[in-house]
């Protein structure tokens, strides 16, 4: 179809061939680009609670009213860029509290301590850790632990 | 001759200087994995071939010959090294300077000897530079490119639409190949190798990380390998850890070529696995026009097995390659001895390959040597031997590596299988393959799926059968006794569903690939024989004798070659719904719940295909775990926790440190207090978890249900703590 008689490529044949091969090369160029671009779920951030000894498990949930308990914080920043965040504690329903407000350059860690104290009088047994990221209004993460009151 | 030493001795320097010396720039990385796949894949099959006086080969069992011979050198060698450099004081034998250095030695003997022993030859490297039809050559490189870059696309833009044009690309070559003028008879092995290429790809490239539950498992064990630099064959002592096709083979090929692991196991080995068409090709070609072969080996081709089930197991791909390259020398004829010295080196490779490959390699000889007994006995006799000589092999190696798992798993299955058969039908797993006719299919498209290999598997036996009988009866046939003793053990093969409990024990999916190695033809046969009832349907009416003469006669010789087109036309088409159907193509553009391919359908709940975000969720959770906590998860996450756990678990956890949810009989097993629940975001988005509806897998494929369905997980869900959070995955602690 695209053959002379002697075997050579006809003229059509050669233009078939030429935009081929720049589709080709057109396509590996864009591959190349795809796979230099971070895949989709690569932007993020952890947030997580750890007990004081560092494992997750082991919380302090079962508390006297009164008695604090604690928690390690931790952001691990791997959004590809630098990211501002804002952490905020809300114990048992009362208005929350900043905790920190941070700067992390991308794979950077913030790790931060943070107690809570339930009284008698708390309705919700509820501690909740907020993360807003570039001063965004909206939580951008959440945490939560439930209190048993002793 | 000096031509190819200058060049192996140039490839040597490279590879072993940049090895050395560390390739960072990009050029140099690409030179380094040039010039270590030149001579991990390529130089080592060269001399072992000149060695052996093979020439004149057709280029594809060339190409074939060459790569298969060198990766079981490169196994051979690497085990050499693992053993006997530690004597020598070599504590990580597996390491790149000694490896290096040991291959480059075996390497340049393997060169000497092949200059000895075939000084009288000429240049053994005969490449053509003439490419026949360049635009159709050029059209189906762009294939696998555009697999390339369509799961690039997927995978950064969450964006189908290239894959989507993909699938029926390949459906188009295969109605293409029907007709002469289209596609020259030279560049049908490049069409089937493009096609393959393409197919494995387009699922492989599918996320940063590997897709598949068996494959995470065997790279957690790759990784316990390159760490120490050593292969221990005793520890862990599971099965997987016996096959050096994960073990040794991809460690040499990372530590030669530069290339990361996680890449040889996503793309090199299903690259070379993709040339098992090919090798199907080469055999058929051999008793069937080529025409003919290009479009029957398609069939196999486009089937889900081939490239979604296959490239979930690297152990299977390369114990399939082995296999088929064996099956193919040992059915060549022309250098008898060469042939033979070949075939026996690669059914040993494929033993060291994969444990289940090497009982099916077993079975089909033993089979095959039966069938022959009564036609040939010297065949007969010659199958038999070979067959001991693959079963001795194989007890040796299984018993002397993995701690001897792999031996125990075959008293077990023969132990269920037994069991099986003395309670026949009665148990479910028994009764599997029985049950597989009247499950109810989870979707339209899969619905279609399962009666097109019920067909596929009528049109084998309508088109095997007769043609058995006419072989018992002496008659002539296009097929060699050989191939139809291999074609009765596969036939064996398909219609053991139906025995009790062998579906249950063998994996159907990955015995059915190999088994439609030989039984494709009749798939063509029958639609022959179809197209002479058809052709004679007029003088029918005169009674059955017509039809017996049909059916006695050669297919092929009675069947004019008109009408041999309607029934290419008839295989072409089974092939490429099976890749609309298959391919999880008639999934997507029906937007069905449970699609076939995460390829195609990435945002589903259904895959266990992960981004970093999920797996990130699942190290976390290992690593700060509190003692044995439980963990659960649901099926589709289970794999992100098992390549999460740590190396030192395996040997005791294969599939990972938590267990999934299970339901039975409609309501969820409840979730002990102070248990981790893992979650993917996909999980939270949709409500909805993939659940194990019964003990047994086998019978109830896992099922997505909504939260709302299991109130015992929802409730848990609600009154858990939630002590980790990353956008992509969740970690909730039960009260």
């Amino acid at each position: 179809m695209n053959k002379t008689n002697g075997g050579t490529l006809s003229r059509r044949g050669k233009i078939v061939s030429l935009c081929l091969v720049l589709i080709i090369v057109g396509m590996v160029a864009a591959a190349s680009y795809l796979y230099g671009q971070p895949p989709r779920g690569a932007r993020y951030t952890d947030f997580f609670l750890l007990s004081p000894s560092g494992q997750a498990g082991g919380y302090a949930t079962a508390l006297a009213p009164g008695a604090t308990g604690r928690v390690v914080l931790t952001v691990a920043n791997f959004e590809q860029g630098t990211a501002s965040y804002r952490v905020e504690v809300r114990e048992f329903g009362r208005q929350a509290v900043t905790l920190a407000e941070i700067q992390l350059d991308d794979g950077a860690v913030w790790q931060g301590e943070a107690g809570f104290t339930p009284l008698a009088t708390d309705s919700d047994r509820r501690v909740e850790f907020l993360l807003y990221k570039d001063g965004a209004p909206s939580v951008y993460r959440r945490l939560q632990l439930t209190v048993e009151l002793g | 001759m000096s031509r190819l030493l200058l060049f192996t001795a140039l490839v040597l320097a490279v590879a072993v200087c940049l090895g050395w010396l560390g390739a960072a720039h990009p050029l140099l990385f690409v030179l380094r994995l040039l010039a270590g796949g030149v001579l991990v894949f390529f130089l080592p099959g060269v001399f072992i071939l000149r060695s052996l006086r093979v020439h004149r080969q057709a280029p594809a069992r060339t190409l074939i010959y060459t790569i298969a011979l060198s990766l079981a050198f490169d196994m051979l060698l690497g085990l050499g090294a693992n053993f006997c450099l530690p004597r020598w004081g070599v504590a990580q034998p597996l390491s790149l300077l000694p490896l290096g250095v040991a291959y480059a030695g075996a390497v340049l003997l393997l060169a000497g000897v092949a200059c000895w022993r075939d000084r009288q030859a000429g240049s053994p490297l005969q490449l053509r530079w003439d490419i026949p039809a360049l635009p159709q050559f050029l059209f189906l490189a762009a294939l696998p490119v555009l697999a390339v870059l369509g799961a690039a696309l997927v995978n950064v833009q969450g964006s189908n639409v290239l894959l989507m044009l993909l699938i029926p690309l390949i459906g188009l070559v295969v109605v293409l190949a029907l007709g002469r003028r289209w596609l020259p008879e030279a560049l049908y092995p490049w069409a089937l190798f493009c096609c393959a290429v393409a197919l494995v790809l387009h699922f492989t490239l599918i996320s940063s990380y590997l897709n598949g539950r068996d494959i995470t498992v065997e790279y957690l064990i790759y990784q316990f390998t390159a760490t120490a630099s050593c292969w221990t064959p005793s520890f862990p002592a599971n099965g997987y850890n016996a096959t050096l096709s994960i073990t040794i083979l991809p460690l040499l090929i990372s530590r030669l070529t530069g290339l990361d692991g996680l890449y040889v196991f996503k793309v090199v080995i299903p690259v070379i696995f993709a040339l098992t068409p090919l090798i199907m090709y080469e055999i058929l070609k051999s008793y069937l026009p080529p025409r003919v072969s290009l479009v029957v080996s398609f069939v196999p081709l486009c089937m889900y097995q081939f490239y979604t089930v296959m490239p979930q197991t690297v152990k299977t791909e390369m114990g399939w390659l082995f296999v088929t390259a064996a099956l193919l020398a040992y059915l060549d004829r022309r250098q008898a001895t060469a042939s033979r010295v070949l075939a026996v080196a690669f059914f040993l490779a494929a033993v060291v390959s994969h444990y289940y490959s090497s009982y099916l390699a077993c079975y089909l000889l033993l089979a095959g040597a039966v069938v022959m007994f009564f036609r040939k006995r010297a065949q007969a006799f010659d199958l038999l031997n070979t067959a001991l000589m693959v079963l001795a092999a194989t007890l040796v190696w299984y018993a002397a590596t993995g701690g001897g798992a792999n031996l125990n798993v075959a008293v077990w299955v023969s132990r269920d299988f037994l069991q099986a058969l003395l309670t026949g039908f009665t148990t479910q797993t028994g009764a599997y393959g029985i049950n597989l006719l009247g499950r109810e299919e989870l979707s339209p498209a899969r619905f279609v799926l399962k009666y097109l290999y019920l067909a596929s598997y009528a049109l084998v036996a309508l088109g095997f059968l007769p043609l058995l009988w006419q072989w018992g009866r002496r008659q002539a046939s296009q097929f060699p006794s050989q191939f139809i003793a291999f074609a009765a053990a596969s036939f064996g093969l398909l219609v053991s569903v139906v025995v009790p409990g062998a579906a249950a024990s063998v994996d159907i999916n990955r015995s059915f690939s190999l088994s439609m190695l030989f039984l494709a033809p009749f798939i063509f046969v029958a639609f022959c024989y179809g197209a002479a009832v058809i052709k004679t349907l007029p003088s029918l009416r005169r009674g059955p004798g017509q039809l017996a003469r049909i059916f006695g006669a050669s297919p092929l010789g009675g069947t004019p070659w008109p009408w041999q087109k309607l029934a290419l036309a008839g295989a072409a088409s089974l092939a490429v719904l099976f890749l609309i159907f298959g391919s999880g193509w008639a999934s997507e553009m029906e937007g069905d719940n449970y699609p076939l391919s995460p390829s195609l359908s990435r945002a589903q709940v259904f895959f266990a295909v992960y981004d970093a975000a999920e797996m990130d969720g699942a190290r976390w959770l290992t690593t700060h775990r509190l003692g044995e906590t439980p963990i659960y998860y649901d099926d589709a996450a289970q794999m992100a926790v098992a390549s999460a756990t740590p190396l030192s678990q395996l040997s005791r956890l294969m599939y990972g440190a938590g267990q999934r949810f299970v339901v039975l009989e409609g309501e969820m097993t409840p979730l002990p207090p102070r248990s981790y629940i893992y979650l993917r975001a996909i999980n939270l988005r949709a409500a909805a978890v993939t659940v194990v509806e019964a003990s047994d897998k086998l019978i109830a494929p896992p099922h997505i249900r909504p939260f709302s369905d299991l109130p015992a997980l929802e409730r848990a869900l609600q009154d858990a703590d939630i002590i980790f959070d990353n956008g992509g995955s969740q970690v909730r602690l039960t009260r």
